[in-house]
């Protein structure tokens, strides 16, 4: 079983710097924004824009691996859903998921790393309302609850479980790996992390940021960053139309601003990955296993 | 990220210490309780997230959520009962039957992603850089992307 933290642990750990920051920007926001000049903003912001499709965007080369969409991830989804819906048939029940069905671009452009990246394309439909289903149906999705695997990486722990329909699928299509799968994703997981962390310091985008920043001066909106800037709005507020947002995706444009931030993660990310190029080739390798498995599988339904 | 961050530890502490006792009795029961159904402490086709630990208290989701500062958590073993969901979450569980995926941010509307779980499984003890941080939380039906485990 998982391991539980204690409260004592969560005090021990749960150390928060400086208190009222949120509310402190909001008022700077609002203050800033009295002062925007009417008619500035609509006319410099181009509606139906959507930036990341209009920029040349660097992909970062974590992102490739494991958010963007690729054939063989598809076919390695569809067939595991394929065997999770057999396993449920023999239960004598019915799996029907709802399936996402997305562009790279849109899969990319989901993840957001520095804030809006256009006014379009926040506001999708939900998905439909999940169905309700009995206890019955749970354990023969995901087995017994008290039988689940537990995987760790650097940063995170994450327990699954180790029977049931989905376990039995992912069995299938990994074997033995299954864990080390896991545990591998969760050290792409930590290099993902580790390159967003480093390139809040990095020069380049620093320097991105003090134009972004002038930028939205000139706008009459005094923000420290693209992403601080959406921390402070009011949570009520519509970013589709928000002053602060629209200017906030004017300015990213007007200064190339996604273009550098993109560029300088793919660098840290490089990095990240020629110093763990065990793990890359490891996740390659099991993908490519896996694909190969949902390949027979494919081609016998 | 400082704002994340931006909350009164001296508040916090307080907040624990009152809810220490409450916790230490609850333990006990809460790991023999009765199991949890997919992910851990988690009912049937809901998307939790957990103060602490998953036996703490929790805030349940059906749906997705641009904005998790008018929740809170309760139930569980008590820590945390009533406190803000918002910046202040631990542990992440996803019990979708429906293939869905739970997709968190960093910030409202669904900004600044963090991680996804897949259904069945439960991120526990998240690290200092990632605790605290979620506002957000978007249901994505079964795609192709690599959320925390295969």
């Amino acid at each position: 079983m998982s391991q539980q933290l204690t409260s004592s642990e969560r005090d021990r750990h749960g150390d928060d710097p400086s208190p009222g920051g949120r509310a402190l920007r909001r008022a700077t926001v609002a203050v800033a924004l009295a002062v925007v000049v009417a008619g500035v903003l609509s006319a410099s912001v181009p509606g139906s824009a959507v930036t990341s499709r209009t920029h040349v965007r660097e992909i970062p080369p974590i992102y490739g691996l494991v958010y963007v969409v690729n054939e063989a991830d598809q076919r390695i989804s569809t067939a595991k859903q394929m065997l999770i819906t057999a396993c449920m048939a023999s239960h004598g029940l019915t799996y029907t998921p709802h399936f996402e069905d997305v562009t790279g671009d849109q899969d990319l452009s989901e993840l957001r790393p520095f804030g809006l990246e256009s006014l379009d394309s926040l506001t999708s439909d939900p998905p439909p309302p999940e169905s309700v289903h009995d206890e019955e149906y749970s354990r023969a999705l995901f087995g017994d609850p008290d039988q689940r695997i537990v995987a760790r990486g650097a940063r995170l722990e994450l327990s699954q479980p180790a029977t049931g329909c989905v376990a039995d699928a992912e069995h299938h299509l990994l074997g033995a790996d299954r864990l080390h799968g896991t545990e591998l994703r969760l050290r792409l997981y930590d290099g993902e992390r580790d390159a967003r962390e480093q390139v809040d310091h990095d020069p380049d985008l620093i320097a991105a940021n003090s134009r972004w920043r002038a930028c939205m001066n000139r706008a009459g909106i005094d923000a420290p960053s693209p992403t601080e800037l959406l921390h402070a709005l009011p949570p009520d507020a519509d970013i589709t139309t928000h002053p602060a947002t629209r200017a906030d995706v004017h300015c990213k444009r007007e200064t190339n601003y996604l273009t550098t931030a993109y560029a300088r993660l793919s660098a840290l990310q490089r990095t990240w990955m020629d110093a763990h190029r065990d793990v890359v080739a490891e996740w390659i390798d099991l993908r490519q296993r896996q694909d190969a498995i949902a390949q027979q599988i494919l081609a016998r339904n | 990220m400082s704002i994340k961050r931006a909350r009164s530890a001296i508040f916090r502490r307080v907040t624990l210490a009152l809810s220490l006792g409450a916790a230490m009795a609850a333990c006990g029961s809460a790991l023999v309780a009765a199991p949890a159904i997919a992910g851990e402490n988690c009912a049937s086709g809901h998307h939790c997230v957990f103060y602490t630990t998953t036996a703490s208290s929790k805030h349940s989701y059906f749906n997705s959520d641009s904005n998790f500062s008018d929740d809170t958590f309760s139930g569980g073993n008590g820590v945390g009962a009533g406190q803000v969901v918002d910046n202040n979450s631990w542990a992440a569980s996803n019990s979708s039957t429906g293939g869905y995926e739970s997709h968190y941010y960093d910030g409202y509307n669904y900004s600044g992603f963090l991680f996804c779980v897949n259904p069945g499984a439960t991120v526990h003890a998240l690290p200092d850089n990632l605790k605290d941080r979620a506002s957000s939380m978007r249901l994505r039906g079964t795609t192709t992307i690599h959320c925390l485990s295969n």
